[in-house]
């Protein structure tokens, strides 16, 4: 479980988020949204502990971030970032076998459960036809898959990405997006994205983590509906939520 | 895939052998391949033919293996380190700072009343003038969080180094001008037992540091994001690294002047043979490739001209720069290849 807690992350002495308390639970699937330069970015590398801007508390199973060993949280926090430096000749089983290294030996040599892992990983991630295939052999879509294998092979409760969804196609960001919503299903991790993808995360996602004005607050589904204003600033004037035969749908409006 | 990798570096090493034996045979003077192995094997031999061996023709040798794996494991370590494909121990400034030590030296002698002929001033000017450098990069790689930018300070910095030997140049006489581009032009002859046995410390010491820190240097090629992410101490790997990269090429440079290209080409060679990039093979690899491309070298300086050899930094620029260009255009994906 992570908890945040009165955070806010200021760059020269001007604040650009702030959040009260927001908990991200164990089998909870999270959108960050947020306009562009709104922040979220800076709160992904604050809950990482990886940003010297932020102040206030961030912990992970009580415990402050920064009062644990990059070693152990490793084991407990694992994240997708946005820029993703690749070696090209570098198979796709290698990368993902990076995930490991926090917990084998002094030169990284893989054991055999390690070896499982990262086979079960490919599978789960539907990578496994690949196996054997360097980094610069796959489409944009496949590599995401292995850079969210990679964060999988650290076994952490807490999965951490930083628009996963940037560069894909439709029909790859709902697999990229439904593999993600089984990670926390089924095997009970707490998953975080950022994303501009509102109308996909409110299917797909428990709650919405909001960054409005400055503010970092969360929303389920309803409460997001159910506020005109928010709405109409995240999506613009021109997306417009309706309700027709009982179903929820999005309209774009053309006048 | 191990024992494949592992019968590839045998032949590699197996090479390396034949190639050290092929150099020992090179020179001026020809030698019997009997009294070599005689030499080799300890048996008493002809007095002019182990004079040679010993003193001439084994102490080069030595030294372009030992120069050879240094200054790969360097280049090796500077592009993982900067993530840059062409990085080497040249373009942090090390050589250019060891170059203004020596000019410094042959040049400035006259005002400092020393002489520049001793041999170990001449070393330990140019471990001087490396260390400055890589002390500056040091202290600057605590406060500079970018790669890039530290790049980018290390060529203005060798810059520098350059612009300051080209003054002094400017104002040296003819023979201050000739003993300095006679440094530059590199050599691996004439370094006597203990230099040679000094230098190999260093180098395998040096090698080592960069072989234990291997998985560090692993979790390097996915950007230093992801490096902490799963636990690496940046600030760390990037001390073992500089420190390691200044031992070997601050050492070699001292010795047998500034040696170019070997840095940048062996590496990808290296990758591109083997197809990996994980360090504590590559590490190996670049040691043995490194010893064999010097060899080479050295055996092509003496093979092209009769009685005398050519520099050896020429022989390095000409057959490292074709092997960079045909990397470059034969492999579209050289710039991320690592």
């Amino acid at each position: 479980m992570l908890v945040i807690k009165h955070i806010s992350i200021r760059y020269k002495e001007e604040e650009v988020v702030q959040a009260q308390q927001l908990t991200l639970q164990p089998g909870q699937l999270v959108a960050l949204v947020g306009r562009n330069g709104s922040g979220k970015s800076s709160v992904i590398k604050g809950m990482m502990g990886q940003n010297p801007f932020l102040k206030g508390e961030i912990r992970i199973e009580q415990k402050l971030i920064q009062d644990y060993k990059a070693a152990e949280l490793s084991g407990l926090l694992a994240a997708v970032f946005t820029e993703a430096p690749y070696p090209a000749i570098m198979k796709i089983e290698e990368f993902v076998a990076f995930g490991r290294y926090p917990f084998n030996n002094w030169f990284g040599r893989l054991r055999a459960k390690d070896l499982a892992l990262i086979d079960h990983l490919l599978e789960e991630c539907q990578l496994r036809h690949l196996k054997g295939k360097s980094m610069d052999q796959l489409s944009d879509g496949e590599r995401q898959r292995v850079m969210i294998a990679r964060a999988l092979a650290q076994e952490s409760k807490v999965l951490l990405l930083d628009e996963p969804s940037t560069h894909l196609d439709g029909k790859n960001t709902i697999s990229i997006l439904k593999l993600l919503r089984k990670q926390a299903k089924e095997n009970g991790k707490a998953v975080l994205f950022s994303t501009h993808r509102i109308v996909e995360s409110l299917e797909l996602a428990d709650q919405l983590w909001i960054i409005h004005r400055g503010n970092l607050a969360a929303y389920t589904k309803e409460e997001f509906l159910g506020d005109a204003e928010l709405q109409k600033e995240m999506l613009g004037e021109h997306i417009i939520y309706q309700k027709k035969d009982g179903k929820h749908g999005f309209e774009i409006n053309l006048s | 895939m191990y024992t494949r990798k592992g019968i590839r570096i045998l032949l590699l090493a197996v090479l390396l052998f034949l190639l050290f034996i092929l150099d020992l045979l090179t020179g001026a003077v020809e030698l019997s391949i009997g009294s070599l192995f005689d030499y080799l094997l300890g048996e008493p031999i002809d007095q002019r033919d182990f004079l040679i061996i010993h003193y001439s023709r084994f102490p080069k040798a030595f030294t372009a293996l030992i120069c050879g794996a240094a200054l790969s494991v360097a280049g090796l370590q500077m592009q993982t380190l900067f993530r840059n494909p062409l990085a080497g121990p040249y373009i942090l400034g090390i050589s250019s700072g060891a170059g203004l030590g020596v000019a410094i030296l042959l040049m400035g002698a006259g005002f400092f009343g020393i002489s520049a002929l001793y041999s170990w001033s001449l070393a330990a000017a140019a471990f001087g003038g490396a260390f400055v450098i890589l002390l500056i990069l040091l202290l600057l790689s605590f406060r500079i969080k970018d790669v890039m930018t530290l790049l980018i300070i290390g060529i203005m910095i060798g810059a520098v180094a350059t612009a300051m030997i080209g003054i002094l140049q400017y104002f040296s006489n003819d023979f201050q001008l000739k003993s300095f581009v006679i440094w530059s032009l590199g050599s691996l002859d004439s370094l006597s037992y203990d230099k040679l046995f000094l230098m190999m410390g260093v180098v395998l010491l040096a090698c080592l540091m960069a072989f234990l820190n291997s998985k560090s240097l692993n979790s390097l090629l996915m950007g230093e994001r992801y490096a902490k992410s799963i636990g690496v101490d940046i600030n760390r790997i990037r001390f073992y690294s500089i420190l390691s990269t200044g031992l070997l090429a601050g050492t070699v440079t001292a010795y047998c002047g500034p040696i170019g290209f070997i840095g940048v080409v062996v590496p990808h060679l290296s990758r591109m043979i083997f197809q990996t990039t994980d360090h504590s093979w590559l590490i190996p690899i670049c040691m043995i490739s490194g010893g064999i491309i010097l060899l080479v070298a050295d055996i092509l300086s003496h093979w092209l001209v009769e009685q005398t050899a050519l520099p050896i930094n020429s022989i390095t620029a000409l057959l490292g720069i074709p092997i960079i260009i045909w990397i470059l255009l034969s492999k579209k994906r050289i710039s991320n290849s690592f």
